[in-house]
């Protein structure tokens, strides 16, 4: 079975190491801008969320992809990208639900995460193990939704106060 | 089950891929005017630019499609189609189907002005006329439009080094796609880098002695080598009409949900049809690329007698401009027949700029010029008409990015709202 990126965000201290170790292991430098996974933090709320591709089936950004340079890489159930086809045209950063795509100014390319081909460096370095690869069942998949859920709900707290 | 696909694009080649997945015993044909194997006209500017090299435009070989067992008929044109005996004619031969897609896709809106005849003067709708470009000389081109496929032109031909004029009827560049202000913004990018941009200016005549020489505005004469029409594309369905299928208010083919047309046993997809838009519920033209794929994927599944339904087109724009990215989606606030009570948001931050536009506590449309990584969240709020009253304050309240916030929108549909 394919396996799959898992976040527990009560886990995440924010310590930004993830991005670190993501960009060094891709672009050989650390340089967070270009990492592929980004901690996305509220500071007064205490609200840290490593945000990363989700290799959705079926994806948004494969199916806008208007040169077919994003497809689906069944073995280790994510999305790839060709880049001999890619033009660059961004719409699928525009169109990721997550916002986990994005343009890497200093390559000049597309990138988002690709499981470090079934070995995730991000995993490995997480000393709290907020992000976990685990076996892409079902179960893991609504664990995943409901952990999502109840982090948004503590959020409604602090950010949706009444108007006024 | 034997089936006759009219066109060779996105829409008719996923009709196809989609048929052979669900039944390998099909009879397919696929039949096109063209003499390519399937490209992606959405690369044609990157290809003009010099970035992208001609082998790189093709999405498909000749050998992909016997690899598929689809049999082609290139650089022929389909003359007429019967519906009592089920037979499509071509030039010189004539087949009869079980099932027939249309999927002819869109032609270029020709200007009602004199000298578009003559050496020069180019559309850019298919790889033959990107390839005439590529290869004709001249320093100054002038292209006539500014929607999306006439600014990427100028781009692109601008980077290989030709003066570039961009003349636009109406007050500002990109019209249908953006408001004023990030038209201007967008604008200014274009004019930083050397192209004239001209709006509100009419082009009255293309003048030259069989060949282009210059054109003749209501304003100013300017001398050219080339003139580009980028005046927009329309439906391509001369010939669904000559045979009796119904085309709807918009000009495009009448189609179910199903992508049925009014003709028993014909299917019809992609940029020749007219669907609903997605989040405003309005028939639409969406000659988009994605939705085509969609739309022929549903034709597929319903010509092999699944049913799928086609849940509309969504309105998504994104290009680059000198390497700054434009997004719109939706709805923009100079649309007409406009609902009453729009509000508009905007935030400058640093170099980006969003601008979402709400009517009824509904996010409508949404444009961003520089980082696009929060829109892709927006998109999903308007697509499923969320109710954004208590989000709209958090949006009033805090600086873009979002993410945090809409990361619920996203992650509690995933991709699932995406799906047929």
């Amino acid at each position: 079975m394919p396996k799959m990126l898992v976040v527990n965000y009560d886990k995440c201290t924010g310590c930004r190491l993830c991005e670190l170790v993501c960009s060094v292991k891709h672009e050989g430098v650390s340089n967070p801008s270009r990492a592929r996974i980004h901690i996305t933090k509220w500071e007064m709320e205490g609200i840290m969320m490593p945000m990363v591709c989700n290799q959705c089936e079926p994806a948004p950004c494969i199916d806008a992809c208007p040169t077919n340079a994003r497809s689906w890489d069944e073995h280790l159930g994510r999305v790839v990208i060709d880049y001999d086809r890619c033009i660059e045209c961004k719409t699928c950063v525009a169109v990721c639900p997550f916002g986990a795509v994005s343009f890497d100014h200093v390559a000049g390319r597309i990138i988002s995460c690709d499981l470090c081909d079934g070995d995730p460096a991000c995993v490995n370095f997480c000393e709290t193990e907020a992000i976990q690869y685990v076996d892409a069942s079902e179960i893991n998949k609504r664990r995943q939704r409901e952990a999502a859920e109840k982090l948004y709900e503590s959020m409604r707290k602090f950010t949706m106060a009444p108007a006024g | 089950m034997k089936v006759i696909v009219i066109g060779n694009g996105v829409a008719g080649n996923t009709a196809s891929s989609t048929i052979r997945r669900l039944d390998g015993q099909a009879e397919i044909t696929i039949i096109s005017e063209e003499i390519y194997p399937e490209y992606s006209p959405c690369a044609l500017p990157q290809y003009l630019a010099g970035e992208l090299s001609r082998p790189n435009v093709f999405l498909r070989t000749k050998r992909d499609y016997s690899r598929e067992r689809t049999k082609t008929i290139f650089g022929q044109k389909v003359t007429s189609i019967s519906p009592e005996d089920r037979r499509v004619s071509l030039d010189t031969t004539s087949l009869t189907y079980d099932k027939l897609i249309i999927a002819t896709g869109s032609k270029p809106v020709m200007l009602p002005i004199k000298g578009t005849n003559l050496d020069g003067v180019f559309p850019l709708k298919s790889l033959g006329d990107a390839d005439q470009i590529f290869h004709y000389t001249g320093n100054t081109a002038v292209i006539i439009g500014s929607g999306p496929i006439g600014v990427e032109t100028s781009v692109a031909l601008s980077k290989r080094g030709l003066q570039i004029y961009l003349i636009e009827v109406l007050n500002r560049i990109m019209p249908r796609v953006f408001d004023e202000t990030p038209s201007s913004l967008l604008r200014g990018i274009l004019e930083e880098r050397g192209v004239r941009v001209l709006t509100g200016e009419k082009v009255i005549s293309i003048v030259g002695n069989g060949k282009v020489e210059g054109i003749v505005t209501d304003k100013h004469r300017i001398k050219c080598d080339m003139v580009v029409l980028g005046a927009g594309m329309k439906p391509n369905i001369e010939l669904a009409q000559q045979s009796g299928v119904n085309i709807g208010a918009l000009g495009g083919i009448a189609v179910t949900q199903q992508m049925m047309t009014n003709l028993d046993n014909i299917y019809a997809c992609g940029d020749c049809v007219e669907t609903e838009d997605r989040a405003s519920g309005e028939h639409t033209l969406s000659l988009l690329w994605h939705n085509a794929r969609r739309q022929g994927e549903v034709a597929g599944y319903s010509c092999s007698g699944v049913p799928k339904s086609y849940l509309g087109s969504e309105n998504i724009t994104s290009l680059d401009i000198f390497g700054v990215h434009a997004v719109s989606f939706g709805s923009i606030e100079a649309d007409g027949n406009q609902h009453q009570d729009i509000e508009v948001i905007e935030r400058f931050l640093g170099k980006n700029y969003y601008r979402l536009i709400i009517a009824q506590s509904r996010l409508i449309g949404a444009q961003s010029i520089g980082n696009a990584q929060d829109m892709g969240a927006l998109l999903c709020a308007l697509i499923r008409r969320d109710n954004l009253s208590e989000i709209k304050r958090a949006i009033d309240k805090k600086t873009l990015p979002l993410n945090p916030l809409y990361y619920r929108i996203a992650r509690c549909l995933g991709p699932n709202i995406r799906r047929l």
